[in-house]
C-alpha cells in the first residue's frame, strides 16, 4: 500500500462539498424531525421485536403471523457469514403476556426451538425515557468534547473547526440513516458517540500535524497528515465492516453499520472540510 | 551460518533491552496481574451471553428513595422465590423505573409474576374476610405428617380475626378463596376442627393453608408462602419492557462475536503489514492489542463488570483506537523527520493524549446515565483508552523505539 503519490487537490472551492452536505443534512434532519419521520428501533419508540434464528422462510412467518397480529408486521432478514441467519419480526404494538406468549408458540410451531426466539418489547413511557437519555449522553458528551478541544489547543479556528467537523459526522450520519432507512437504536446512539471520539482524533491529528509542525510546505504536511489518517481509517473501516458481516448479533451490527458509515463521512470532513479551514486559517494569519 | 548466529545474537541482546526497560516491565506487570485475577476471579458474563431476562418496570408514580427501596426489595423477594433463582438483580432507574435481571429465566414467566402490585385479599364466599396488610406472621411452608400435608402457617391480627370468624358464619362456612391482584392463587374449604371454633364464637388468629400433599402439595406451599410474604408492594407497577435471550443464543452471540473481533483484528494486522512491511512492527502492535485486551479483562474481573455484547463492542472499540494511536506514534517517528526521537514521541503523545481525554469526555455521559443495557460499552472502551495511554502505548513506543533503530 502506499499513499505517497495520492493527489491531494489544492482547491479551496473542493469545500463545497462538505458545505453541500452538511447544509443538506441539516435540512433532511430537521424536517424528518419535524414531522416525526426519524426511523426508529423499537427500544426507542415502544413496539415488540421479535429476533427468530434457525431455517425459516420469510412467506412462512408472515402467513403464521398475519392472521393474528395484523399488517403492522415488518420482517427484515439478519445474514452473517453462512447466509441467512435468521430473521427480526417487528410491530408498533407493546404486548400483554397471554399475547406474547401466543407470538412465541406460533413461531416455535413453524419448526424452531423456543431456545432460538428472542423477545425485546418496549412501551412507549420507557422508550421515550431511553430516547430522552441517549440524546441528553450526545449532547453532553459533544458540549465535554468541545470543552477538551478548546482547552487542548487554545486557539479559536482551528479548536472550531474540531468541533464542526464533528458536528458535521454526526449531521450527516445521521442524515443518511434516515434516507438509507437505518432506525435509530440505542446501539447506533453509542455508535454516535464514539464516532465524536473517533472524528476528534482524525482532527486532532490533522491540527498538530499542520499547525504545530514547521517541516515542510502545507501540503506537504497535510499529506503526511493524511497517510497515516487514511491508514487508520483503512484499519477502522476493515475491522468495522468485518464487525458488520461476522455477527450474528443485531445490537453490533447496529453499532457497526452506524459507524461504518460515520468514518467514510469523516474522511470527507476531516480531509477536506477541516484541512481547508485550517489552509485558509493559516494564509490568513 | 556466522550471520544466522549473529542474528540470534542481535535478537536476544534486543530481548534483554525489553526486559530491561522501565515502561515495558510495567506493561509485564499489569499483563501478569490480569492474568492471576482472570484465571483465579474469574470473568462474570451478562445475561446476552449466558441467557436470561431484563424486565424494565414502571411504578405509577415518581417515588421518593424510601418507597423505591421497598418496591426494590419486595420485588427481590417475589422474583426470587417465585422463579427459584438466585441470580436476580434489581436497579432502580431514575425515580419511576426499575431494572431486573435475571439469569436464566424467559422473560414471559418472570414478567407473570412481576407485573403486580400482589395485593392480597382473602374471601369466604364473596365476602372479604381480610387482605395481605392484616397478616401479622408468615412462618416458612412446612411439612405436616400427621395429615400427609404441605402447607404454610400465617397469624392475622385481631380485627381481622374477628371479622374472619363473623364472615365464615355469615356465608355458612364456605369456600375460601385467596387472590392475588384479583386472580385466585387458592381456594380451600375451612377444615371441620376451624369451623367448629369459630362457629362456637372463638376468636382464631393462627391458621394453617394446607396446600396437599407430595411434590405438588410441596410447590404450592412455597408458592403461597411467597405470595404472602411479598404482601402489598406500596405502589402500583407495570412492566413496560422486557429483552429475553436463552442460553444457546447467548453462547451463539459469545462464539459469534469473539470470532468476529478475531477477524476484525486479523484484517487490522493485515492493513499493518501491507503499509510497513515489517513483522517486528507488527509484532509489536499484536503484542499491544494483545495486551490491552487482557488488562480490559482483568479490570472487570476486579470490578466485577459483567461482560455482555456492548461490553465486547467496547473492547473491540477500544483496541481499535489503540491500533489508530499507535499507527499515530509509529508514524510521527517515520514521517516527522529531523527532531530527535524523544521529540517525535512526545508530539506523538501530544495526539494520543488529546485522543483519549476526548474518547473519555464522549463516554462519560453514557457511564454516568447508563441507558438501556449500553453501559458495558462506556465501561470497557473507558478501561482500555486509559489502560492504552498510561500503559500499554508507552511500552509500545518503546518497543518501536528499540526496533527501528536497530
Amino acid at each position: 500500500m502506499n499513499f505517497i503519490n495520492l493527489p491531494i487537490p489544492n482547491l479551496k472551492k473542493l469545500m463545497a462539498i462538505p458545505i453541500i452536505f452538511l447544509l443538506l443534512s441539516v435540512s433532511i434532519v430537521a424536517l424528518n424531525l419535524q414531522s416525526g419521520t426519524v426511523p426508529l428501533g423499537i427500544d426507542l419508540k415502544g413496539g415488540t421485536m421479535v429476533t427468530v434464528y434457525g431455517d425459516l422462510e420469510k412467506n412462512e412467518i408472515i402467513k403464521a403471523l398475519e392472521p393474528h397480529f395484523g399488517g403492522d408486521l415488518s420482517i427484515d432478514t439478519i445474514s452473517d457469514i453462512s447466509g441467512v441467519a435468521g430473521y427480526t419480526i417487528q410491530m408498533d404494538t407493546f404486548l400483554s403476556i397471554s399475547d406474547k406468549e401466543n407470538l412465541q408458540d406460533i413461531i416455535v410451531n413453524l419448526g424452531v426451538t423456543k431456545d432460538s426466539v428472542s423477545i425485546r418489547d418496549a412501551q412507549a413511557s420507557i422508550s421515550s425515557k431511553t430516547l430522552k437519555d441517549g440524546i441528553k449522553a450526545l449532547i453532553f458528551a459533544f458540549i465535554f468534547m468541545a470543552l477538551i478541544v478548546f482547552i487542548r489547543f487554545r486557539t479559536v479556528v482551528p479548536s472550531f473547526a474540531v468541533v464542526v467537523s464533528a458536528f458535521s459526522d454526526i449531521i450527516v450520519t445521521i442524515a443518511i440513516m434516515i434516507i438509507v432507512g437505518i432506525p435509530l437504536t440505542t446501539g447506533s446512539l453509542v455508535a454516535l458517540l464514539l464516532l465524536i471520539g473517533y472524528s476528534v482524533d482524525t482532527d486532532i491529528l490533522l491540527t498538530t500535524r499542520v499547525l504545530v509542525r514547521t517541516v515542510g510546505s502545507f501540503e506537504e504536511r497535510l499529506q503526511r497528515a493524511m497517510k497515516t489518517g487514511l491508514t487508520m481509517a483503512s484499519t477502522t473501516l476493515l475491522a468495522v465492516g468485518i464487525l458488520f458481516i461476522a455477527s450474528s448479533s443485531t445490537v453490533l451490527k447496529d453499532i457497526a453499520i452506524v459507524l461504518l458509515i460515520g468514518l467514510i463521512v469523516d474522511l470527507m470532513n476531516t480531509w477536506i472540510q477541516n484541512a481547508r479551514i485550517l489552509q485558509w486559517h493559516l494564509e490568513r494569519s | 551460518m556466522l550471520g544466522s548466529s549473529n542474528g540470534i545474537w542481535r535478537g536476544a541482546k534486543m530481548l534483554e533491552q525489553l526486559i530491561g526497560d522501565r515502561k515495558i516491565q510495567i506493561l509485564m506487570v499489569f499483563v501478569t496481574l490480569s492474568i492471576v485475577l482472570i484465571t483465579f476471579r474469574g470473568i462474570s458474563t451478562g445475561l446476552d451471553l449466558q441467557g436470561g431476562s431484563l424486565i424494565q418496570i414502571q411504578t405509577e408514580r415518581p417515588l421518593t428513595d424510601e418507597e423505591m427501596d421497598r418496591v426494590v426489595t419486595i420485588m427481590d423477594e417475589r422474583l426470587r422465590g417465585g422463579l427459584k433463582v438466585k441470580d436476580v438483580k434489581l436497579k432502580p432507574w431514575g425515580d419511576e423505573f426499575v431494572l431486573a435481571y435475571i439469569a436464566g429465566v424467559d422473560p414471559i414467566e418472570a414478567g407473570k409474576l412481576i407485573g403486580k402490585p400482589g395485593q392480597l385479599i382473602v374471601k369466604i364466599g364473596n365476602m372479604t374476610a381480610f387482605t395481605g396488610d392484616e397478616l401479622t406472621r408468615i412462618d416458612p411452608f412446612g411439612y405436616e405428617a400427621q395429615f400427609d400435608n404441605w402447607g404454610v402457617p400465617f397469624t392475622i391480627g385481631d380485627e381481622a380475626a374477628k371479622r374472619f370468624r363473623d364472615v365464615s358464619i355469615a356465608t355458612n362456612f364456605d369456600v375460601v378463596y385467596m387472590y392475588l391482584d384479583d386472580i385466585e392463587v387458592n381456594r380451600a374449604p375451612l377444615s371441620s376442627t376451624l369451623q367448629k371454633e369459630l362457629a362456637s364464637g372463638q376468636i382464631v388468629k393462627s391458621m394453617v393453608l394446607e396446600t396437599g400433599n407430595k411434590d405438588e402439595g410441596m410447590e404450592e406451599a412455597r408458592r403461597i408462602e411467597v405470595i404472602l410474604r411479598s404482601g402489598a408492594l406500596p405502589i402500583k407497577v407495570e412492566m413496560v419492557g422486557s429483552f429475553g435471550i436463552s442460553a444457546t443464543l447467548g453462547e451463539g452471540f459469545k462464539n459469534d462475536a469473539m470470532t468476529a473481533g478475531l477477524l476484525a483484528f486479523m484484517g487490522v494486522i493485515a492493513v499493518i503489514y501491507a503499509r510497513y512491511r515489517r513483522l517486528e512492527l507488527v509484532g509489536s502492535v499484536l503484542i499491544t492489542g494483545a495486551s490491552e485486551i487482557i488488562i480490559i479483562f482483568g479490570v472487570a474481573s476486579l470490578i466485577r463488570w459483567d461482560i455482555d455484547l456492548p461490553a465486547i463492542a467496547g473492547i473491540i472499540a477500544a483496541v481499535g483506537t489503540g491500533v489508530d494511536n499507535q499507527i499515530v506514534i509509529l508514524d510521527e517517528i517515520l514521517l516527522e523527520k529531523g527532531k530527535s526521537i524523544r521529540y517525535r514521541i512526545k508530539n506523538a503523545f501530544f495526539i494520543v493524549i488529546g485522543s483519549w481525554m476526548t474518547l473519555i469526555a464522549a463516554m462519560i455521559p453514557l457511564f454516568v446515565i447508563g441507558f438501556g443495557m449500553l453501559k458495558g460499552f462506556a465501561v470497557t472502551t473507558m478501561i482500555g483508552a486509559t489502560a492504552g495511554v498510561f500503559i500499554t502505548r508507552p511500552a509500545y513506543a518503546r518497543m518501536v523505539q528499540l526496533i527501528l533503530k536497530k
